[in-house]
């Protein structure tokens, strides 16, 4: 049931680029490996539950590049890359891939995880520069599958890698690079859905690391969809908190066209997110559907309701 | 005559001319003594009493009760904010509040009278002041303005006044709840994802033929109440909606027990408090019904159709 007016409410509001409006999309759960459809700008996340579960999804996603000519980047946690490469065997000739460049694979440690505001971009610049080098040497664009558990073992560093995820969303929305960024349930339970919902489109093993929502880049926008309620609302305030480090600039712009739903505790934790932002950085909240103003008008948070605007649909 | 603690009146007249003639002179006094009057009645009501009072209408200020009170669970949250802004202009006050007002349900009227003995307690320790109660004889059910007696201590007719002898009712403010119909889906939830829930409750209401902005609010206020239920309420509970005339009934059980008979009409100060669902639900439903116990609690929202 889709009761989200959609594209048409939110142009009157903002001048849509085509590849925003390809982008602006309700977040949907991914599918079956054998089926990933990802293409240039898509960032997805992949929580898996064995080592099977992740190198499938991976050489689909891979394979899926191999046939539109990108250069590939696997990024994983192994002993050495050797044998990172062995858990692409079923890819092919994965020595003759690494040789003849259109395949690298790397240390998910030799990330390069942000501190703060100050460095945020800092691994999004390495993917902007190995982009630009998969063009030049004749590739269609780059694409990257990368297992960063090892980096997000404890909340400090999941709610960094969070600041960086939404960061490198904004790059790969208006850039040839598609990636697939896998978390293991194993290691990290329920925690995988704080960076599952800073992707668009995720697939979880099982309801239980369900973000619901999903909290992503296009420009200097993030858009938020999905639902928000008690059982995630905790989340939306880890999200946001990632979102203001990722985001460069003054003014934060949050649009909700494609939110379902938000209760009285998610719209607080907007209201307290606005109040802790540092006083040179205000929040605006686009709120089409009113449903943001409907909670702060019954609650009589006036300083809530002056963050909103309803986008003047006619 | 200075008052002495808060004066909570109910008056008895019969008809519109009865109720301009014995309404007047208490407004009047009160603006004569330099005090601010808030009036809160039904607009045809206010719009006659305004013709009767003439110029010093303007000194007078007015709200539509059925603006107001539509839910009577809203009136005394207006009341608290008439009477903090006084308070702090440091002015005398006075008002006229007429729930009880022809043509409500009779749940509506029930909530009305819940209203009447809750203003008691919300206003027994404050400061001073005079509120007049208006009650229609030649119209309202009789249990209804009976129903007066037990919720206010004086009583008054044209100019005389006096003390009720049924003031105040002795036992539970409430009560009971009647039996939902028998036959109704019923959804059971527990703590986890809120997604199902809220589409039975839109998908049922939907059916019964609530429109959908209605449909909206009451999705919004139920899971509010639902969410009370998981965090306060023992963690589950049971949805059931029903239609009756004019309205969609939307109703939540839980083991819970709610003991603030004032929960959901003080005003939520910030967003970091709790206790604000059923103030939330108070304000996006027609109507909200709450009757708890040991038995648990019972939360009923009404959607005008």
């Amino acid at each position: 049931m889709t009761r989200w007016p959609g594209l048409v409410t939110w142009a009157h509001s903002h001048r849509w680029l085509p590849q925003e409006v390809r982008r602006y999309r309700p977040s949907v759960a991914l599918a079956d490996p054998a089926t990933i459809d990802c293409s240039p700008g898509d960032h997805v996340c992949w929580v898996f539950e064995s080592d099977e579960d992740l190198q499938t999804a991976a050489v689909a996603f891979l394979d899926d590049g191999l046939r539109r000519g990108e250069s590939l980047l696997y990024v994983g946690d192994a002993a050495d890359e050797a044998e990172l490469r062995s858990q692409l065997a079923t890819l092919g000739d994965v020595d003759r891939l690494v040789a003849d460049g259109t395949l690298r694979v790397q240390m998910a440690r030799a990330l390069y995880v942000p501190a703060g505001r100050s460095d945020v971009t800092a691994q999004v610049e390495a993917y902007r520069t190995m982009t630009d080098e998969a063009l030049s040497s004749g590739h269609t664009g780059l694409r990257v599958a990368a297992d960063a558990t090892c980096l997000v073992s404890d909340g400090d560093q999941r709610r960094r890698f969070m600041a960086y995820e939404i960061a490198v969303d904004r790059y790969i929305a208006n850039a040839p690079m598609t990636a697939m960024c896998a978390y293991d349930h194993r290691a990290l339970g329920d925690a995988a859905a704080d960076l599952a919902c800073v992707h668009r489109r995720w697939r979880t093993p099982d309801t239980s690391c369900d973000p619901r929502f999903s909290l992503y880049a296009v420009g200097q926008r993030l858009i938020i969809t999905g639902d928000i309620d008690i059982s995630n609302s905790a989340r939306l305030a880890v999200a946001l908190d990632a979102a203001a480090i990722a985001t460069p600039g003054t003014e934060l712009a949050i649009d909700l066209t494609g939110l379902s739903f938000i209760d009285l505790k998610g719209v607080a934790v907007l209201a307290e997110f606005a109040r802790a932002l540092p006083s040179d950085r205000t929040l605006r909240i686009d709120d089409a559907r009113g449903l943001v103003t409907t909670v702060a008008n019954a609650m009589r948070w006036d300083d809530v309701v002056a963050l909103t605007s309803s986008g003047s649909p006619s | 005559m200075t008052a002495t603690g808060f004066e909570h009146e109910a008056l008895l007249y019969a008809g519109l001319d009865d109720f301009v003639a014995s309404v007047s002179p208490f407004v009047r006094d009160g603006v004569d003594a330099g005090e601010a009057v808030l009036v809160v009645v039904p607009r045809n009501r206010m719009v006659a009493l305004q013709e009767e009072l003439g110029p010093v209408s303007d000194a007078v200020e007015w709200a539509d009760m059925l603006a107001i009170g539509r839910n009577p669970a809203r009136i005394i949250p207006a009341w608290s904010a008439f009477v903090g802004r006084q308070q702090a202009a440091g002015r005398s006050f006075r008002g006229v509040g007429e729930p009880a007002f022809v043509g409500r349900r009779e749940p509506e009227m029930l909530e009305c009278d819940r209203h009447e003995a809750l203003l008691n307690l919300a206003f027994g320790t404050g400061p001073a002041w005079k509120l007049l109660c208006p009650y229609d004889t030649g119209a309202l059910p009789a249990a209804v303005v009976e129903a007066a007696f037990h919720t206010h201590p004086t009583m008054v007719r044209g100019v005389e006044r006096s003390p009720s002898d049924r003031f105040p009712l002795p036992g539970p403010l409430h009560h009971l709840a009647p039996e939902p119909p028998d036959g109704v889906p019923v959804f059971a939830f527990e703590s986890g994802d809120l997604r199902a829930v809220r589409r039975f409750i839109a998908a049922q209401a939907s059916a019964i033929g609530l429109r959908p902005h209605g449909i909206d609010d009451l999705v919004l206020a139920a899971n509010e109440i639902v969410t009370n239920s998981i965090r306060h309420g023992g963690g589950a509970g049971v949805v059931r909606l029903w239609g009756e005339p004019d309205v969609v009934v939307c109703e939540v059980r839980d083991p819970g027990r709610v003991d603030d008979p004032l929960a959901g009409r003080i005003v939520p100060l910030a967003p970091a408090e709790d206790g604000r669902g059923l103030w939330m639900a108070n304000h996006l439903c027609d109507l909200v019904q709450l009757w708890s116990g040991a038995n648990g609690t019972i939360v009923r929202m009404h959607q005008l159709r």
